[in-house]
């Protein structure tokens, strides 16, 4: 499963790299849809890594490296395309793009942002909010990004596109199943006095 | 998407109609509001196969539209006539075909034949005519003592009361309601003299051969007998002003990363790709010449932002804009271009918009937006 994500991950990477269409961008443009292409495959990774796919044991540190280098994508993502035209990301930031991808993105951004924000203040939170906060942000995230990079026309090749749209969301659902989050949500069994 | 309606769509070469589509053309050319189960019934197909097939006829452009028919009289222009014009040469047709945007004009058509130009006009009383022929004569083409400017005051029955004035054309049954009218244009129409009068400086004419010899008459006395015997076949009237173009709204982000006051190009960069459209006016479609298009696009020679992805033109005579540029790519997730007609850089007069159609494929090598202008 491990090596089937990391061959995925890398054919997406290697399309959206020789896409024809970086010929007329500049390197920031290009390197701003890279960035994107690179969120999306790290979206797979994350519940792979954390539900115990490519460890033994659920893989934490790499899970927070990892998260860590998708806060980076989105940070590059975002910027790349402010300065490339200034107007549109400031038209999806404020959820009056005419693309209907627009507030998809917008939507995965400030999610990717609140996943990061919990996951930083973790240890000063009660650890149910922690982590239901944590894999709900997660959720919105993966889904927004999904919808997201499946209406854009850009330097994606059509089946690593779909393949990661689809198995993004999948991976996403069987960790939170492996890992049982959903039991945080009922209310805790009240202890038995003797 | 309504952001795309300004794009023209592609569409299919239309199918051939059925006995079914011509039926229904008939109805709803007889009464365009009929339901669809009545339409359905006459046909024998469900309302919503009825729906189906209208639908279609709409998209292959059967149907071109649905129009509120007027009548003349009701809205205060009681005067119908058609005038002949003779022009010079070709050079005047585009100055004419202008004057569709004279509120008092309410179609100009090219013809083959006697006149060069004939042009329907709704008037609110014999002196507007009076004005409209000053103008015409004021065109280029027109003006001048060997060219044969000859308007030609064309009576037709109509439902206008007549009024004393007329003596000169033959008196003519004018029905009152329109019920009646409708039948009558049915049947042929009972051809008039055509009257022929003289321009200021336009030599005399023999009157038209196929009307009876009229005495020489001044324009005003012709005018005031069209106001007196002409008026109007009521089927298909189309007064001046009266047929609406819905206007062209901004899109969102379609003023992102304009430049205002960008240059009038010959072309965008080393071109190959065409962005051609109309820009016509809200109220009546007419035409609008000498309108200021900024076009600009990621191309596969410049981003957006950039200067040289910028260029402006002026439409033709016609209202007709076409400017040459480099193939559009997609950027930001969609193939798209930007347009702008913007007032600050124009004559003025209109209210500015900013369009951002998305091209229908990536691969198109033309793009075509029409605009319709509102008066500011």
């Amino acid at each position: 499963m491990a090596l089937g994500a990391v061959l995925l991950i890398g054919a997406a990477l290697w399309q959206a790299g020789t896409s024809p269409l970086l010929a007329w961008r500049d390197p920031l443009y290009v390197a701003a849809g890279l960035a994107g292409v690179a969120g999306l495959a790290l979206l797979l990774a994350q519940p792979l890594l954390i539900g115990g796919a490519v460890t033994p044991r659920p893989a934490r540190r790499l899970h927070a490296m990892a998260g860590a280098a998708l806060a980076a994508a989105v940070a590059l993502h975002v910027a790349g395309l402010w300065v490339t035209s200034p107007p549109d990301v400031v038209d999806v930031l404020l959820f009056r793009s005419p693309t209907p991808f627009g507030a998809w993105g917008a939507v995965a951004l400030w999610a990717a942002v609140a996943a990061a924000l919990l996951a930083l203040a973790r240890h000063r939170l009660p650890p149910r909010l922690w982590r239901v906060g944590h894999v709900a942000c997660a959720g919105v995230l993966v889904v927004a990004t999904v919808l997201h990079a499946w209406l854009i026309q850009g330097t994606m090749g059509t089946a690593s596109k779909a393949l990661l749209c689809v198995l993004a969301p999948a991976a996403t659902v069987w960790a939170v199943r492996r890992r049982g989050t959903w039991r945080l949500l009922m209310r805790p069994r009240r202890s038995r006095t003797p | 998407m309504s952001e795309t309606n300004g794009v023209r769509r592609k569409v299919a070469p239309a199918p051939a109609l059925d006995d079914r589509d011509r039926t229904l053309l008939a109805l709803l050319a007889e009464d365009a509001t009929r339901s669809y189960a009545a339409l359905g019934a006459a046909v024998a197909l469900s309302p919503p196969a009825v729906h189906e097939r209208v639908k279609r006829l709409r998209r292959t452009g059967a149907i071109a539209g649905t129009v509120a028919r007027l009548d003349g009289p009701a809205i205060g222009r009681p005067l119908l006539a058609f005038v002949h014009v003779d022009t010079a040469g070709w050079g005047a047709k585009g100055a004419f075909l202008s004057m569709e945007g004279e509120p008092d004009v309410e179609e100009v058509h090219t013809v083959a034949g006697d006149a060069c130009i004939l042009m329907k006009v709704r008037c609110r009383d014999a002196q507007a005519p009076e004005d409209l022929l000053a103008r015409i004569h004021a065109i280029e083409g027109i003006r001048g003592p060997t060219s044969r400017s000859r308007p030609i005051w064309n009576a037709a029955p109509g439902p206008c009361p007549r009024t004393e004035a007329g003596t000169a054309a033959q008196p003519v049954d004018a029905p009152r309601s329109r019920t009646t009218s409708r039948h009558r244009e049915r049947g042929p129409m009972p051809y008039l003299p055509d009257a022929t009068i003289s321009g200021p400086s336009t030599p005399s004419h023999p009157a038209h051969p196929k009307g009876h010899a009229m005495p020489r008459q001044t324009r005003r006395s012709i005018l005031a007998t069209g106001a007196a015997a002409v008026l109007a076949a009521p089927m298909l009237i189309r007064p001046a002003a009266a047929q609406t173009l819905a206007p062209t709204p901004t899109m969102r982000g379609g003023a992102n990363n304009y430049r205002p006051g960008a240059p009038i190009v010959e072309r965008i960069g080393g071109g190959g790709f065409w962005t051609s459209g109309t820009v016509r006016r809200a109220s009546d479609g007419a035409p609008l010449p000498g309108r200021r298009i900024q076009v600009w696009a990621h191309t596969t020679e410049g981003h957006e932002r950039d200067a040289r992805s910028h260029g402006a033109t002026r439409t033709d005579a016609d209202g007709v804009f076409r400017i040459e540029m480099p193939q559009i790519v997609p950027a930001f997730g969609q193939p798209h271009g930007h347009l702008a007609y913007d007032a600050d850089y124009d004559d003025g007069g209109f209210r500015t918009v900013f369009l951002r159609p998305v091209m229908p494929s990536a691969a198109d090598t033309t793009l075509r937006v029409d605009f319709v202008l509102v008066p500011a």
